[in-house]
């Protein structure tokens, strides 16, 4: 019966010192409680080898163990009691606190002492048996582990009782168990195991001592499952389920076997007993890594843990990253990912210098990270993730705490940390796993990225919606602030000045008119619903007619159009409304441009696959920055801000190189700085087959005023 | 009778900066209107000016490069323009400029109070337009 007993307590005290460590490695509480515990199994063990039939001398010794595995236990109780884990808002007072933690030194140190006097006559004198009864005659060392026991517990007990009365919610009622299991443990296993045995000589009750401490045991492990004590609960959880059923099944598993081998020894009754054995281990032990596999996934299935899958999690953040187009739902999926991947209670992403910029600035200078500088910190190490439990004590970890972050990822990129991913605790209360912990900081610097081009993304959009309305807006003052004037101080204005106000007005329209059908065709072309009227005409022909329409602008200016044409055959397949507006825009550019009285030469030249207009002017060039952006929408206004003397929508290159596109051409630019520029059309005599994709057929000779293929763009 | 107040309006469009100079004009700022940044510098360095009122959209030296050239000056600067994205207002705002107008947003009369305004916050005190006045425009 006491075999058992002891087996019992011993096994509890051995698996809760293993749970506990592991639970939390680095956390004083946690080494604390598990010395604690494996300190009880070793006393329930040699406890009870002290009580077995030995002889008398090995009897001694074990008594003395019994002496020397007890003496720390009030020790690391108290060092449990310093760093009882209190919630993150308390105020307790840390003067006791840091009083009797400078105070651990001496009694560690006091502990050790006594646990080698314990082999010495000072602890016990003799050991003798008279009428079948042991008798111990203690020496003066034991005496100062009494009292030495007497103090440390007292202060413990204390110490809890003050985070009992200090503190509030989950605190108390765990410090409330705590305290409650100390009183009764300390009671009965005190006095059964030492009042009893050194003052009065009694050993009967001996073996109740460590049941005693099962019940303190018992009465920390209900703190921990139900009251969250040391977050343990599921881990204490799962291990028991697995334990069980790992047991039962290992039974049932072992019976079916023997059975299944008594069945084979009737068939084979040569097959000895021993050859059966060892089949059955052996099936026993090959079979069993597959059904504890097996047993792992049901109960962890079971408590709604699936076990993270970083190459699976890497997947999908590469899905997402891929696919952000707008910074909120970026952000959105992340706070998703994060949540499910790592089932934490809550994630937060700190971006940029402006949003929550206390908490990114403390984060900064906590982690000793230079905000404004482009090169980050001097050494080009990247910057580690900050994770609450692997802190020591001190600012940072106290402001993790006040926050409720337990994991700190930093979003760099380029040595510059941009912003910060924080993750709060789990669900299930587990610590961050190191394979965890690991791809957080594989896919930090990619979440980083991502973040930064939609971000870039976002502005660019904005800037184009805002370089749009400004185009939009100009003419519009003009407008406004006339009409108004004409509307609401007539006493100001002379009569024969109206019409001159509304002349003004009325031309500001205009020019707002052309920037709205452009944005009409750029909308279209982006939403790839332009349709092309494709017919097989004369290059030559459309650009000489161009030219008739340009002349009136450029005779103002005294600028010569000078139209070459180096081919016989300049037929080819285009939408002759679309190809007039590029080469309509490619010549007023070149007009605008140009100095007065100077030339501008048209070429049109090419080969039997390709055609090209080439137009060419003497003005005052294009820088290659500038060429850069020139085809983007308002791409040389978004460089620099600069007005050009003359602009258009600057959106006509953009839409004129669109245009060349849809017919499978391009348009391309030479140009220096004061040497002028030349730009060239290029269009394909016939366009590829897919963008004739849903026509009719076109023959060769199509009269344009026959039904026409209308198609949609390819891409 | 305190001098008026002199205002420098840099504005390459012909038909708003004709539109700006007579409004101030008529409410008794003292206007000198220029076509663009480089002789605005001149301008500058010639007479006295409380305020400047500064495009952003301007040939050969845009808006925000002339800030640049007069960093000491930038706080009695508003910028007058129809660009409205974040990047720019906060560069224009590290710059430490006065004030930020978007001109299709008001009325003459409410540009002249906007005007107002600025000018009260380069020297402290209400200043009232003179109205008396009619001009032609």
């Amino acid at each position: 019966m006491t075999l058992l007993l002891t087996f019992l307590t011993a096994a509890a005290c051995l698996t809760m010192a293993i749970l506990v460590y592991s639970r939390n490695p680095h956390h004083p509480a946690h080494q604390s409680i598990s010395m604690f515990s494996f300190l009880l199994a070793a006393w329930a063990v040699s406890n009870w080898l002290s009580l077995q039939d030995f002889s008398l001398e090995q009897r001694f010794f074990w008594i003395r163990v019994v002496m020397m595995v007890t003496i720390p236990i009030p020790w690391f109780f108290l060092r449990f009691a310093l760093h009882f884990p209190i919630s993150k808002a308390s105020k307790l007072s840390q003067t006791w606190h840091q009083k009797i933690k400078k105070l651990m030194l001496v009694f560690g140190t006091w502990t050790v002492l006594l646990m080698l006097l314990s082999f010495t006559p000072l602890m016990f004198r003799r050991y003798w048996f008279e009428g079948g009864q042991p008798h111990l005659e203690v020496g003066i060392a034991a005496k100062a582990y009494g009292l030495t026991f007497l103090v440390l517990s007292t202060l413990s007990t204390w110490l809890i009782f003050r985070t009992y009365k200090l503190q509030q919610g989950l605190a108390r009622l765990q410090s409330a168990y705590v305290l409650f299991g100390i009183a009764v443990a300390v009671l009965i296993g005190f006095s059964t195991n030492f009042l009893l045995v050194t003052l009065f000589q009694r050993f009967e009750f001996v073996a109740i001592g460590p049941l005693s401490s099962l019940f303190l045991l018992g009465c920390i492990s209900y703190a921990m499952l139900k009251h969250r004590l040391l977050d343990l609960r599921l881990a204490v959880l799962r291990c028991t389920a697995y334990v069980v059923t790992l047991g039962v099944i290992t039974v049932l598993y072992s019976f079916a076997l023997s059975d299944m081998f008594h069945q084979l020894q009737g068939y084979l009754p040569a097959l000895s007993e021993r050859t059966a054995m060892a089949v059955g281990m052996i099936g026993a032990v090959l079979s069993f890594p597959f059904l504890n596999t097996f047993i792992q996934r049901l109960t962890q299935r079971a408590f709604y843990k699936t076990a993270f899958q970083p190459d699976r999690a890497h997947q999908i953040l590469a899905g997402i990253t891929v696919r952000g187009v707008s910074l909120k739902g970026l952000l959105q999926e992340l706070d998703n990912f994060f949540c499910t991947q790592l089932g934490v209670r809550w994630t937060g992403i700190l971006i940029g210098k402006d949003s929550h910029s206390e908490l990114v600035t403390t984060l900064h200078a906590l982690t000793k990270i230079s905000f404004s500088t482009q090169e980050g910190s001097s050494d080009s190490a990247p910057v580690q993730l900050i994770v609450y439990d692997e802190l020591p004590e001190g600012e940072v970890k106290s402001f993790l705490r006040s926050q409720d972050i337990m994991v700190a990822i930093p979003l760099q990129v380029h040595h510059v940390v941009n912003g910060w991913i924080c993750l709060g605790a789990k669900h299930s209360g587990d610590a961050f796993s190191a394979e965890e912990l690991h791809f957080c900081m594989v896919a930090a610097p990619q979440i980083a990225l991502a973040l930064q081009h939609v971000d870039q993304l976002d502005q660019m959009k904005d800037e184009f919606v805002s370089i749009a309305s400004h185009e939009l807006r100009t003419p519009m003052t003009a407008i406004r602030s006339y009409l108004w004037l004409c509307l609401f101080k007539p006493s100001l204005i002379l009569p024969d000045t109206v019409r001159e106000h509304l002349q003004v007005a009325y031309t500001a329209t205009e020019r707002l008119l052309e920037l709205v059908r452009d944005l009409l065709t750029l909308s279209q072309l982006e939403a790839h619903r332009l349709p092309l009227r494709l017919n097989r005409l004369s290059l030559a022909e459309i650009t000489q007619r161009v030219i008739n329409e340009i002349e009136p602008l450029a005779s103002g200016k005294q600028v010569r159009l000078r139209l070459h044409v180096a081919l016989a055959d300049t037929f080819c397949i285009f939408d002759s409304n679309k190809i007039t507006e590029v080469l309509h825009n490619l010549m007023s550019n070149a007009v605008k441009f140009s100095p007065k009285d100077s030339t501008i030469t048209v070429t049109v030249g090419g080969n039997h696959e390709q055609l090209s207009v080439a137009v060419q002017d003497n003005g005052p060039g294009i820088s290659t920055q500038d060429q850069a952006q020139l085809f983007q929408k308002f791409g040389v206004i978004q460089n620099s801000y600069r007005r050009s003397p003359e602009s258009g929508t600057g959106l006509g290159l953009y839409i004129a190189q669109q245009l060349a596109k849809l017919h499978g051409g391009q348009i391309s630019i030479s140009s220096q700085p004061g040497k002028g520029a030349t730009f060239i059309l290029q269009l394909p005599r016939q366009p590829a087959p897919q963008l004739l994709r849903g026509t009719k057929a076109l023959s060769s000779s199509f009269p344009s005023t026959y039904a026409q293929a209308s198609l949609h763009s390819a891409y | 009778m305190h001098r008026p107040h002199s205002i420098l309006l840099i504005e390459d469009d012909h038909l708003l900066g004709r539109l700006y100079s007579h409004l101030l004009q008529e409410s008794g700022y003292q206007v000198r209107w220029v076509t663009s940044a480089r002789t605005a510098l001149k301008a500058l360095a010639g007479e006295d000016t409380d305020l400047i009122l500064l495009d952003v959209m301007l040939p050969e030296m845009s808006g925000v490069e002339f800030i640049e050239r007069i960093p000491g000056r930038a706080s009695q600067t508003v910028m007058l323009t129809n660009l409205d994205h974040a990047r720019l207002k906060e560069e224009l705002r590290s710059k430490g400029i006065l004030g930020y107008i978007i001109k299709s947003d008001h009325t003459p009369d409410s540009f002249l109070g906007a005007i107002a305004e600025m000018i009260a916050k380069t020297d402290g005190q209400l200043v009232r337009p003179n109205r008396q006045s009619s001009v032609s425009l």
